[in-house]
C-alpha cells in the first residue's frame, strides 16, 4: 500500500507541467541525436548533460532519463530502417528488423519495437518501485569496506563487458582512476598531479572527459569514413501489426522483459547484455516460419523489450547503492552529483521526490516515445539523409558550449580538446573508453573508502574479507574475472599450438 | 627487429608511459602508514597496476603473429577538429559567442569535402545566432554574444 502512495507521489512529480515539458524535450533530443549514426546513448547524454545543470534536480534527472531512452529508441529506428544500429544494444535488432523492412514490413517492425519497449518499460518500472527500497535498506548496512568491495565489483564488471582484451580494459580502468585522483586530496588538502595548474585543483570535470572521449572521439572517427552510409531507407508501409503479428509478439515480449529486467540489475549489466541474451534465448524457444535472420517478428520483439527493461532496471544499483552499472549510468551518476545529490542508500529516504519522480517519469517517458515518436518516424528518417558534413560542426559547437557552460571556465575547453584527442587515439588502438569513465567516477570514492576502512581496522587489510558482505562482493568480482579470463587463456594457448 | 608496430604494442607503451608519469608524481606525496594512508599510496598502487597491464599488452602485441595493417590515420582531420575546439576557447571570452561559434564550425568544416566557403560562413552565422538565442537568452549562459574585442 505504501508503495502505491509513493508511486502517486512520484506521479505528482512526473506530471508537473515543467517536468513533462523537459521529459518531452529530453525524449525528443535523445531520439534526434540517437538516430544520427555514430553517436550512441552515452555520447548523446555526455553532449547534452551540461545543458541540464541549470534545471531543478528532479527535472534535470527526468530530462537525462528521457534523453537516454530517446537515444535508445533512436538507435533501434536506424537499426530497423537502415541496418545501422545507432548503438550496440540494437545490433541484434538490426538482424531481423532490417530484414522485415526489406520485406516491406518496416512499419510493423517499428511498432513492434515500440510496443515491446513500452510493455517492458512498464513492468521494469513496477519492479523498480517494488524492490529498490529494500535493496537500499541493505545498502544502509554498508560500511567503508563494503563500499570499497562494491566498487571493485562494479569496475571488474565494466572490464568484463568491455570490448577488446581484458588487460587493455583493466589498464583503461586504471587510467580512469588516476585521472579521477587529479586535484586536491580530500583528506589532507594536498594538490595531486596538478602540474601546478590552479584550474586542476578541483579535479578534472567528469563531463568534459565523457564528452571528449565519447563525443569528439567518435566524431573524428566517423569523419574518417565519410558518407559510408548511403543506405536508402525502406518505405514504411503500414504501421499496424496484424492479428497474427500481435499473437506472435506476446511470448517474445514477455520473455524479453523477464530476461532484461533480471540482467539489468547486475553490475555491469544493462541494455546491451539484455538484448543479446534475449535474442539468443528467443532463438532456442521459438521457431518462426521465416526463421531467425529472415525477418522474424520475434527477433525484433524480444531484444527490443529486453534492452528497454534492462535499461530501466539498471537504475536500481545506481539509485539504491550508488553504484553505476555501466557508462550510461555513470553519466546519470555525474548528473546527480552535479545537482548536489549523493547517489546511495539514503537517496530514497532523503529525496523521495527525486527517486519516485524519476521512476514514474520513466514510465511517462516511455509513453511519450510510443505516442509521439511513431508519428514522427518520417521526420527521423529524413534527418538521416542529411549529410554528415553539415551535422558535425554543430555537434562540435554544442560540445564546446557545453564544456564552457559547466564551470564558466575556458580551461575546460583545453581539457575537452585533450580528451577528444585521447578518445580518438583509444578508438584507433582498439581500447574501449567505457571502463575509463567508470574508473574516473569510482576511483576517488574507492580511495576514500579504502583509506577509511584501513583506518577503522587499524591498518589491517583483512577487514575486506572479514566482513561477510564485503567478502561476497569481492568473491563475485574475482569469479567473474576468472570466468572471462579462462577462455582467453585457452584461446591464447590454441594460437600458440598452431604455430 | 622485424616486428611491425601494431595497436597492442603502441597501447602497451602508452599505458607504461602514463603509469610511469603518475608513479613518479606520487613519489612526491607522503605515503603515510597502513593505518593512516597518505595521499600518495593509492595512486602509486594504481600506477603500478597500470604499468603491469601495459607490459602485458605490450608483450602480447610483440607475440601476436597476426599482421595488423597499419591503421590509416588522417592527421589533418584530427588536427582540424581539435583546432576548432581550441579556437572556440581562444575567441569566446573576447570575441563573444557568435564569432566563436562561426569560427569553430567554419574550421571544423575544413575537415570534410566538398568544402563550400560561402555556405559554411552562412551556416556558421546561423548556428551562432541560434546558439546565442537558446543558450544566452534562453538558458542564461554568462558569455557575451558580441565580446569586448568589438568595444561593446
Amino acid at each position: 500500500m505504501e508503495t502505491v502512495n509513493l508511486l502517486l507521489l512520484g506521479l505528482d512529480q512526473a506530471t508537473l507541467p515543467v517536468n513533462l515539458l523537459w521529459c518531452f524535450v529530453g525524449v525528443l533530443l535523445g531520439t534526434l541525436v540517437g538516430v544520427l549514426p555514430g553517436l550512441g546513448p552515452a555520447a548523446t547524454m555526455a553532449i547534452l548533460l551540461p545543458f541540464t545543470i541549470g534545471l531543478e534536480p528532479v527535472t534535470s534527472l527526468i530530462m537525462m532519463a528521457g534523453i537516454y531512452y530517446g537515444a535508445q529508441y533512436g538507435g533501434s529506428t536506424t537499426a530497423i530502417l537502415l541496418n545501422l544500429p545507432g548503438e550496440a544494444s540494437s545490433v541484434v535488432t538490426a538482424i531481423d528488423g532490417y530484414k522485415m523492412a526489406r520485406n516491406g514490413r518496416a512499419g510493423v517492425a517499428l511498432s513492434t519495437a515500440a510496443i515491446g519497449s513500452f510493455f517492458a518499460g512498464t513492468v521494469a518500472t513496477l519492479l523498480l518501485a517494488l524492490f529498490a527500497p529494500s535493496l537500499a535498506e541493505l545498502g544502509l548496512l554498508f560500511g567503508p569496506a563494503e563500499y570499497f568491495s562494491l566498487m571493485i565489483l562494479g569496475l571488474i564488471a565494466s572490464v568484463v563487458l568491455a570490448r577488446g582484451s581484458l588487460p587493455k580494459a583493466l589498464a583503461m580502468v586504471f587510467i580512469g582512476i588516476l585521472v579521477g585522483l587529479i586535484g586536491q586530496d580530500v583528506q589532507t588538502a594536498v594538490p595531486r598531479f596538478t602540474l601546478g595548474f590552479e584550474d586542476l585543483s578541483s579535479g578534472v570535470n567528469f563531463v568534459v572527459v565523457a564528452m571528449g572521449l565519447f563525443g569528439i572521439g567518435e566524431l573524428i572517427k566517423d569523419l574518417e569514413n565519410p558518407e559510408s552510409r548511403t543506405a536508402i531507407s525502406a518505405p514504411l508501409f503500414s504501421m499496424i501489426p496484424s492479428k497474427d503479428d500481435l499473437r506472435r509478439m506476446v511470448g517474445p515480449i514477455l520473455r524479453g522483459t523477464g530476461i532484461g529486467s533480471l540482467l539489468g540489475l547486475l553490475p555491469g549489466g544493462g541494455a546491451l547484455l539484455a538484448a543479446f541474451a534475449a535474442y539468443a534465448i528467443e532463438k532456442r524457444v521459438s521457431s518462426p516460419p521465416e526463421g531467425f535472420g529472415g525477418g522474424a517478428i520475434e527477433g525484433v520483439a524480444s531484444p527490443e523489450s529486453a534492452n528497454n527493461a534492462g535499461a530501466q532496471t539498471s537504475f536500481v544499483p545506481l539509485l539504491t547503492l550508488g553504484l553505476p552499472a555501466n557508462a550510461v549510468m555513470a553519466l546519470m551518476f555525474g548528473a546527480l552529483i552535479m545537482q548536489g545529490i549523493a547517489p546511495g542508500p539514503t537517496l530514497i529516504s532523503d529525496h523521495p521526490d527525486v527517486f519516485w519522480g524519476v521512476i514514474v517519469s520513466m514510465w511517462v517517458g516511455n509513453l511519450m516515445l510510443l505516442v509521439l515518436n511513431l508519428p514522427l518516424i518520417g521526420i527521423w528518417t529524413r534527418l538521416l539523409t542529411l549529410p554528415f558534413r553539415y551535422l558535425y560542426p554543430a555537434i562540435l559547437v554544442f560540445c564546446s558550449i557545453g564544456a564552457i557552460s559547466l564551470g564558466n571556465n575556458v580551461f575546460d575547453l583545453w581539457l575537452l580538446a585533450i580528451f577528444g584527442l585521447a578518445g580518438y587515439i583509444f578508438a584507433k588502438l582498439d581500447c574501449d573508453a567505457a571502463p575509463l569513465i567508470m574508473g574516473l567516477l569510482l576511483g576517488p570514492m574507492m580511495e576514500e573508502n579504502f583509506r577509511r576502512a584501513m583506518f577503522l581496522s587499524r591498518g589491517n587489510p583483512v577487514i575486506f574479507v572479514d566482513r561477510p558482505i564485503s567478502a561476497v562482493l569481492l568473491a563475485c568480482a574475482v569469479i567473474s574475472l576468472v570466468i572471462v579470463a579462462l577462455p582467453k587463456i585457452s584461446s591464447v594457448r590454441e594460437e600458440a599450438f598452431q604455430e | 627487429m622485424s616486428s611491425r608496430l601494431n595497436a597492442d604494442i603502441i597501447a602497451g607503451l602508452f599505458f607504461i608511459l602514463v603509469g610511469t608519469c603518475f608513479l613518479v608524481g606520487s613519489f612526491e606525496l607522503p605515503f603515510g602508514s597502513f593505518r593512516r594512508i597518505g595521499p600518495g599510496a593509492f595512486p602509486a598502487l594504481v600506477a603500478v597496476g597500470l604499468i603491469a597491464m601495459g607490459l602485458v599488452v605490450f608483450v602480447s602485441g610483440r607475440r601476436s603473429t597476426a599482421k595488423i595493417a597499419p591503421a590509416h590515420v588522417h592527421i589533418q582531420k584530427v588536427f582540424v577538429i581539435i583546432a576548432s575546439i581550441i579556437v572556440f576557447g581562444l575567441i569566446v571570452r573576447g570575441g563573444g559567442l557568435l564569432l566563436a561559434v562561426l569560427c569553430c564550425s567554419f574550421i571544423a568544416a575544413l575537415a570534410s569535402r566538398p568544402f563550400e566557403f560561402a555556405k559554411m560562413v552562412l551556416y556558421g552565422l546561423a548556428l551562432g545566432a541560434i546558439c546565442s538565442v537558446v543558450f544566452i537568452k534562453g538558458l542564461g549562459m554568462s558569455v557575451p554574444i558580441v565580446g569586448p574585442w568589438f568595444g561593446s
